[in-house]
């Protein structure tokens, strides 16, 4: 396999000469045998893992039960597309990457539509945390296997480089902070919950995003011309984010994250839980 | 690409790793957000406390045999804390009992090995699930102490020892299996030891526990989580706990 490329980190891919008779199918044999057409593989699939992402989409919509069906129903529709098509690429990232990405794509695509409806179109990307949307190196528009491919493919690096290190060598410290920062600690508690100083914990954090931003950068996944300021609340929306305003395009690839509540800030969130049909 | 967006990207992943985590352990999975302290816990024991009908009293007698000796026991340095609920503050929530499917615990769970029963039974007319059966729990957290998910399975101490006997290490050193989750930071292994009725039965039953004794503000102190977790088990049952560094 190209070295240059993610090895997907799905628990469940070990070798089915490995397992025992008897047990479940890994995802990955799913996914093979879903791109033949399998329904039921695919079916397989959507049980596992469709739990899961229904769970992240709720805690993002705040319990929306028909929002998250509607998203979940884009989402596995535009997965079996992509199995149907040919376009999932199993050395490029684990279907639940995969899924998750298109699961992403269909939520900020809501978000978009909700922010146009409401009439916050120009500051949209910032309202919606352009920074996530961002993430994607390659956004693009709608709920589309494309768009989620290279996001998928981002994030099975970062997850790669997360488990242990990976080829860009993070520390088992860089990444224990990493992690943390992400799930939403501050400098400050970690480093004393860590019995750090915090100029130790920001030493490391900062060690390992470079680490992170240098291998993806390496592989032409993190784009320079998106540099933006690091600053709170003013990221501009990327180039590509201005031609989709310009041409009214809905939806966008990518990004998506959010920690706890998703990637809206307090008063769009507040709106989206208030206005919504 | 800045750090914000990095960042985000890390997040991505753990959200993935969550998400796969909960698809690799289909039988054994969390089923939502931790339950609000007024309904934390008491879901699961309250199904067995439900079914014991008129052999209750009869068969309070034998597990009180199991009980005393442990509650009598002697704690000695080095070992974990253990905990009985004596029944004294155990409520009971007769609704959930209703919803509670009725399950063997020891041929549903996530076993990786077949059940023994720990006690031969003296008669044919002693009610089986009053017999003492031992099981061990899993529950693996995130680094914020989230639980990630549970894995739970029979369990024989060796040479039949109480759970009194069991020392801190031998709690560490149980096998539960492949963790099912990937990026867990640490997990909580807890013993229990009570009648079989009394013990967790399925997937629904073992989260409900696992919720129950997270919800308590112990963090990572054993001794203060074992105190804590007889709170959330029903009366007869013993519970000791060790956390351990989750091994990825």
């Amino acid at each position: 396999m190209d070295s240059s490329k993610p090895m997907p980190v799905t628990q469940t891919q070990t070798a089915a000469a490995n397992r025992g008779v008897g047990e479940p199918p890994t995802l990955r044999d799913l996914s093979a045998r879903a791109m033949a057409g399998d329904h039921g593989a695919f079916e397989q699939i959507h049980r596992r893992v469709g739990a899961g992402l229904r769970r992240l989409l709720l805690k993002r919509s705040a319990g929306r039960e028909d929002l998250v069906d509607e998203l979940c129903q884009k989402t596995w529709t535009s997965v079996w597309k992509a199995f149907t098509e040919g376009k999932y690429d199993p050395e490029r990232s684990a279907i639940t990457t995969f899924v998750y990405a298109v699961g992403n794509n269909a939520w900020l695509t809501h978000l978009r539509s909700f922010a146009r409806d409401q009439g916050y179109i120009e500051g949209a990307p910032a309202m919606l945390g352009a920074d996530h949307i961002d993430s994607s190196p390659h956004a693009t528009s709608g709920v589309s296997a494309d768009d989620a491919h290279i996001l998928a493919e981002t994030i099975e690096h970062v997850r790669a480089m997360l488990r242990d290190g990976g080829p860009g060598g993070m520390t088992e410290h860089e990444r224990a902070v990493v992690r943390a920062i992400a799930a939403g600690e501050s400098d400050r508690a970690l480093a004393r919950r860590l019995g750090l100083s915090s100029s130790t914990v920001n030493i490391r954090k900062h060690a390992g995003y470079a680490k992170i931003r240098d291998y993806l950068r390496a592989r032409g996944l993190a784009a320079d011309d998106w540099e933006v300021d690091d600053s709170p609340g003013d990221a501009p929306a990327s180039p590509r984010t201005k031609e989709r305003e310009k041409s009214g395009g809905g939806g966008f690839g990518g990004g998506g994250g959010g920690g706890g509540g998703g990637v809206m800030d307090g008063a769009l969130a507040a709106d989206h839980a208030g206005r919504l049909p | 690409m800045n750090d914000r967006r990095i960042k985000n990207l890390v997040l991505m992943a753990m959200e993935v790793e969550e998400i796969e985590s909960q698809a690799t352990s289909p039988s054994l999975r969390l089923v939502g957000e931790p339950m609000t302290v007024a309904a934390r816990g008491r879901a699961w024991f309250a199904s067995g406390v439900g079914l014991a009908g008129i052999g209750l009293a009869a068969a309070a007698g034998l597990a009180l045999v199991f009980a005393i000796p442990a509650m009598l026991h002697p704690a000695t340095p080095g070992k974990t804390v253990i905990a009985t609920n004596t029944g004294a503050t155990t409520p009971q929530n007769n609704d959930i009992v209703r919803h509670m499917p009725i399950v063997d615990p020891f041929v549903n769970v996530d076993t990786q090995e077949p059940a023994t029963p720990a006690v031969a039974l003296a008669s044919d007319r002693v009610d089986p699930g009053m017999v003492e059966r031992s099981l061990v729990m899993a529950i693996y957290r995130g680094a914020r102490g989230q639980m990630q998910c549970v894995k739970m399975k029979p369990h024989e101490w060796s040479e039949n020892k109480c759970l009194t006997d069991v020392t801190s290490q031998e709690l560490k050193c149980v096998s539960v299996g492949q963790a099912c989750s990937a990026s867990a930071d640490h997990a909580l292994v807890v013993a229990l030891s009570g009648p079989q009725k009394s013990l967790p039965r399925n997937d629904a039953d073992a989260v409900s526990l696992a919720t129950c004794i997270l919800g308590s503000p112990c963090e990572n102190d054993s001794k203060c989580l074992s105190l804590s977790a007889a709170e959330c088990v029903p009366a007869g049952v013993s519970v000791k706990i060790e956390t351990v560094a989750s091994s990825r």
